[in-house]
């Protein structure tokens, strides 16, 4: 099966095709805090560096185990790395910092996969000039072969092509809430379920600190699926590994 | 130095001494001088700095007056009245200010009656009120006596222009001071020194205080360090008449609902025996259901001639039911706290203390607004629902009657409050380091602030700490060459302005049942931030009852009451006021009095006769006092002074309950330790329970010998500091900190932020300042203010010595069910979890239990 897909950390990684996909970066969001009068200490860009070599090393790790390859083969490149938007937080100025750190970012996802796609996200309004500084394109969605990668915020005609079988997005920063009466912990997750026949997967947002938000009863979710059949979804709990639940709807 | 005046001086050398204007109206007015006025006038027309403590209604605003407006119209007759201030008077309160003007105004015109013609002494009012016209006006005119708040003073000492007027201020009076026992205070002791600096001549300080103790400590918080004052005590001068009564002779076997009638019809008839009354509740909530249930069970006696009056109501209303209570139109009005500060509110001929105020000096505050005038005597009636609170009531009044009153505890080393004034300081001019260090350290709240913890400031005021790269949002500078200091930004002047303040500031949705018993009902307000962290299902206490979140609707938030699940949600925002330390040891003290007597074996009588000798309390309570004690030392064990118990017993969970009557502030931090220590022996998630007389561990296992054992008065501030860490109250009191410090602007470029947002991003700012450094002043003044202001830390270590020193033995028993004095521990403590287990264990956890259910599914 080509679509198979593992989850590693807050991503979601095809092995087969070796395409990594990630979402929601929200880089400059301290920044925009501080627009607004909040003296925020800056610690996203390091963290998201530091998180994003986790995955990194989790990838290689997996073919070491999975495939038992000699070393060599281990530096081979990613072949697409897929961001799902939101790349950047703020829709309006773009600030030195900020231009330092979407390309820092920029840099690095080039230094490790062959190809870079990004898919324009609903704050992604921007991005177009940096992008082209890095010689990348910004799209509205990417479809490669039966998958179709957006942001989720809107649906676009070719993405219901009958031939699309599976529909990878981010968007909504799913999250879910453990509790046991006595405590309760909120956990980023993906989702993963169906929807107009066709396999639906949801990343949770890359960006660290804040979870998420919990699928509850939400009259607009921001998405185009509604959120009573999001609740149909199964969740994966993104902790120290990415743990199995049920269907969200059903976590209590 | 700090000094007691022994003896008032006569009127005649009063006279002697005040200009003959001054001195006639004195006289047609009042024909001679109040007792505080006796004590203060004289010194303060000699320039010394002095604290007057004396009840309400002993003419000790003008007693501070006096001196100054005699000065002022000596100058006035030699043509020597210059256009500066003379006299700068902070209230902690607006609406005194308000009421201060008034006092001031009428006095003045009565003089410029006798003398004939204008005396041309100006007075004038700045708050944060104040429009622009007028204060431009000010700047021209300037006010003799301008009168202010603490934070209206902290901005005017910022502004060039009126700081050149303040230049040569003679007196500064604080009012109410004793409420200033907080970080508002601490601001207002920072500026003080500040407005010091700005002076040519060193203002007199004058303080003037309700009850108060210890004198010495808030004197030395009125004037700073190694400064000289004199304290004039005028405070026990006032007659009292103070009892406590119940609603029903038998608190134990009583049905809810008869209690609850028996309270309205004793308040009904105190209420009509009286001509007017003031109902003084613990909490909001509490005033607003006693206005209701009056008004409903007696509705041809009570409409329009009763009121609520407390800090959620509107500014508007307030003000509307002080003037019918100056008015004589009100017959009775209900309060929590906001009633206790002296407004002026007329004659009042009854106070009605409705459940413990859990301090005497809150006791006689509040019993002090009756009879407003010297003379007349001040009735005070407690009235205690259960037999702790009887207890408790009975100790209060004994020693309010004996006038022990327990101890201020005023805040030190506030990191927040002084980042705050140093971006004020730093607006105003360019400093040395050392220069402002010394002047910081002359403040009685900052004299043993480390250098460390001040150049800690510094960074992160000046944008150190990794806070930004762009140095946008520094707010001052500071270059480690020259060691100098000043501000940065183009708009500190109106950050400044618009952010100062140390109030922390709460919204309030009001909660309404809208399933279960009473649908309908407004049950009272919860704090909007509160509210943010609950989801629907949560269940939270209110006034003591349990209710589901259900859901929102603007402003309202609808609950259903019938709820069988434990609290999910710790109702930190409780507003029960804690029992005071000193209050609590009295008690601890007439246990141990009891005990003696019981195990003596000495008939009933003679120990009922004791318990009503000791307590001067009537014959009901006495004896209701002692079938309770008689009950738990026939069962149990009775805790006291010198022992505390601790009971085990198993129910769904094992349970230790700590008889350890220290008050809320101590069993806080005593109960979070031992807690974390079980905790990290082994036992999962231990769920804790707090009260003034107690608390209780709850948990699967529950080892607590170790815990004892290991904790003592040198280890138990580390072991705090780990136990509130990931907590709620820690981030609450952050978010607090960071807005005090200005880290968080509620108004920013022209924006406001509510407070939901505010707690939103708080949350944010802390995750990410936990990284940075453990030590970064914002995350450990947040630390200290829950150490030392929300729990009681220093007494707990003296608690932890007593045990050490064997001074307090532990008893441990086990029972089969909680004993008497345990019952109250146990049924009404607020609950919280103490989160031992990682998050990521939990996840674990959760995670097999969601998977062995799937199995059972199948």
């Amino acid at each position: 099966m080509k679509d198979n897909f593992k989850f590693i950390g807050k991503t979601l990684y095809f092995p087969e095709r070796k395409v990594l996909v990630l979402g929601d970066l929200h880089l400059g969001w301290e920044e925009s805090l501080n627009e607004q009068g909040i003296f925020v200490p800056r610690r996203q860009f390091q963290e998201i560096v530091r998180d994003l070599n986790e995955v990194f090393e989790k990838i290689k790790k997996e073919k070491i185990e999975g495939e038992g390859r000699i070393k060599e083969e281990l530096e081979e490149k990613i072949k697409e790395i897929v961001v799902l938007g939101d790349l950047k937080h703020e829709f309006g100025e773009i600030s030195e910092q900020e231009w330092r750190e979407v390309k820092g970012i920029l840099d690095i996802f080039k230094a490790k996969a062959e190809k870079v796609v990004l898919v324009r996200g609903n704050h992604d309004t921007i991005l177009g000039p940096i992008a082209e500084r890095k010689e990348l394109n910004v799209v509205d969605y990417y479809i490669k072969e039966e998958i179709c990668f957006l942001h989720g915020d809107k649906i676009f005609p070719e993405c219901l092509d009958k031939k699309i079988k599976m529909l990878v997005m981010a968007h909504r920063h799913p999250a879910v809430v453990l509790s046991d009466d006595y405590k309760k912990e909120k956990y980023k997750c993906f989702l993963v379920g169906k929807w107009k026949s066709k396999k639906i997967a949801i990343l949770p947002s890359f960006f660290p600190f804040v979870e998420g938000m919990e699928v509850a009863n939400l009259e607009d979710n921001g998405m185009f699926i509604p959120e009573e059949e999001l609740k149909e979804f199964k969740a994966y709990v993104v902790g120290d590994e990415v743990y199995k639940f049920g269907k969200v709807g059903e976590i209590v | 130095m700090i000094e007691q005046i022994n003896k008032p001086n006569s009127d005649k050398e009063i006279l002697n001494s005040l200009t003959p204007l001054v001195g006639k109206w004195f006289k047609e007015k009042f024909g001679g001088f109040t007792e505080s006025q006796k004590y203060a006038i004289l010194p303060i027309k000699g320039r010394k700095n002095i604290l007057v403590s004396s009840p309400t209604g002993s003419g000790k605003t003008l007693c501070a007056f006096a001196s100054i407006l005699d000065y002022l119209i000596s100058l006035e007759e030699k043509g020597e009245l210059e256009n500066k201030t003379y006299c700068i008077y902070v209230s902690p309160l607006k609406a005194l200010s308000r009421d201060i003007e008034v006092n001031l105004n009428t006095p003045l015109k009565e003089m410029e009656k006798i003398r004939g013609k204008k005396l041309g002494i100006r007075v004038g009012l700045r708050t944060g009120d104040t429009t622009t016209t007028e204060r431009s006006k000010m700047l021209k005119k300037v006010p003799h006596i301008l009168i202010t708040t603490p934070e209206t003073l902290a901005i005017v000492l910022t502004t060039r222009k009126f700081v050149e007027l303040l230049k040569g201020t003679e007196f500064v009076i604080v009012d109410e001071i004793h409420s200033l026992a907080n970080k508002r205070g601490v601001y207002l002791s920072l500026s003080l020194e500040r407005l010091e600096e700005i002076s040519k001549i060193t203002p007199v300080r004058i303080g003037l205080s309700a009850t108060v103790a210890p004198l010495e400590e808030v004197a030395n918080f009125l004037v700073g360090q190694k400064r000289d004052c004199l304290v004039a005590d005028v405070q026990f001068i006032k007659k009292t008449d103070i009892k406590v009564i119940t609603p029903v002779s038998d608190l134990i076997d009583v049905e809810g609902q008869f209690l609850h009638s028996s309270l309205y019809g004793l308040l009904d008839r105190l209420i009509q025996e009286h001509k007017t009354t003031v109902v003084f509740t613990n909490t909001r909530s509490a005033t607003e259901r006693v206005v209701h249930h009056l008004k409903e069970r007696f509705p041809d006696k009570y409409l329009e001639n009763i009121g609520a009056h407390h800090s959620s109501l509107s500014k508007e209303h307030r003000f509307n039911i002080e003037q019918r209570l100056r008015e004589g139109k009100l017959k009775v009005v209900v309060t929590s706290t906001s009633l206790e500060l002296g407004i002026d509110i007329g004659y009042i001929d009854l106070v009605i203390l409705l459940g413990s105020p859990k301090s005497v000096a809150r006791s006689l505050q509040r019993i002090g607004r009756a009879g407003h005038k010297l003379h007349d005597i001040a009735k005070g009636r407690f009235i205690a629902m259960d037999r702790d609170d009887l207890v408790e009531c009975c100790v209060l009044a004994k020693e309010a009657m004996e006038r022990k009153i327990d101890k201020i505890q005023i805040p030190q080393n506030c990191l927040d409050v002084l980042s705050q004034q140093i971006y004020g300081m730093a607006i105003y001019k360019i400093w040395e380091e050392d220069e402002m260090f010394s002047i910081i350290r002359k403040s009685y709240c900052y004299r043993n602030l480390s250098r460390e913890d001040f150049l800690n400031v510094l960074s992160y005021l000046s944008g150190e700490y990794e806070l930004e790269a762009r140095n946008v949002y520094a707010k001052v500078w500071y270059d480690k060459e020259t060691r100098q200091i000043g501000k940065k930004g183009k708009l500190a002047r109106v950050i400044y302005m618009t952010n100062i303040g140390t109030i922390p500031e709460e919204s309030f949705v009001s909660v309404q049942i809208a399933a279960g018993e009473g649908i309908g009902q407004k049950i009272g307000v919860i704090d909007e931030a509160f509210l943010e962290r609950m989801k629907k299902g949560d269940v939270f206490v209110l006034g003591g009852q349990k209710y589901q979140y259900m859901y929102v609707k603007g402003m309202n938030i609808y609950v259903n009451s019938s709820v069988k699940r434990p609290p999910t949600i710790p109702s930190w925002f409780s507003e029960m006021l804690p029992l005071s330390f000193d209050s609590a040891n009295e008690i601890n003290r007439f246990r141990k009095l009891v005990e003696e007597r019981l195990k003596q074996k000495n008939s009933p009588e003679e120990i009922k006769g004791f318990i009503e000798q000791h307590l001067y309390c009537e014959k009901e309570a006495g004896e209701a006092i002692y079938n309770y004690f008689y009950e738990q030392f026939r069962y149990a064990v009775i805790p006291h002074e010198k022992k505390i118990v601790i009971e085990r017993y198993k129910g769904e969970k094992n349970y230790a309950i700590f008889h350890s009557l220290y008050g809320r502030r101590v069993n806080d931090a005593l109960s979070r330790a031992m807690a974390f220590l079980v905790g990290r022996a082994g036992g999962r998630d231990i769920e804790v329970g707090i009260r003034d007389n107690g608390f209780y561990l709850a948990g699967e296992k529950l080892e607590i010998e170790k815990a004892l054992k290991f904790l003592n008065s040198k280890n138990v501030e580390e072991i705090l500091e780990e136990a509130i860490n990931k907590t709620e109250v820690l981030n609450r009191r952050f978010r607090h900190c960071a807005t005090r410090a200005l880290m968080i602007l509620r108004n920013y470029k022209g924006r406001r932020k509510t407070v939901g947002k505010q707690q939103m991003k708080s949350h944010f700012l802390l995750a990410s300042v936990k990284r940075i450094s453990h030590n970064f002043p914002i995350l450990k003044e947040a630390r200290r203010e829950v150490m030392e202001d929300l729990m009681d830390i220093n007494n707990t270590r003296v608690v932890l010595d007593r045990i050490k020193e064997g001074k307090v033995k532990i008893e441990q028993i086990n029972v089969k069910l909680p004993s008497p004095f345990a019952l109250s521990i146990v049924l009404e403590g607020y609950t919280d979890l103490l989160k031992m287990e990682d998050k990521i264990e939990f996840l674990k956890r959760m995670h097999k239990e969601h998977l062995k259910e799937i199995e059972e599914r199948k």
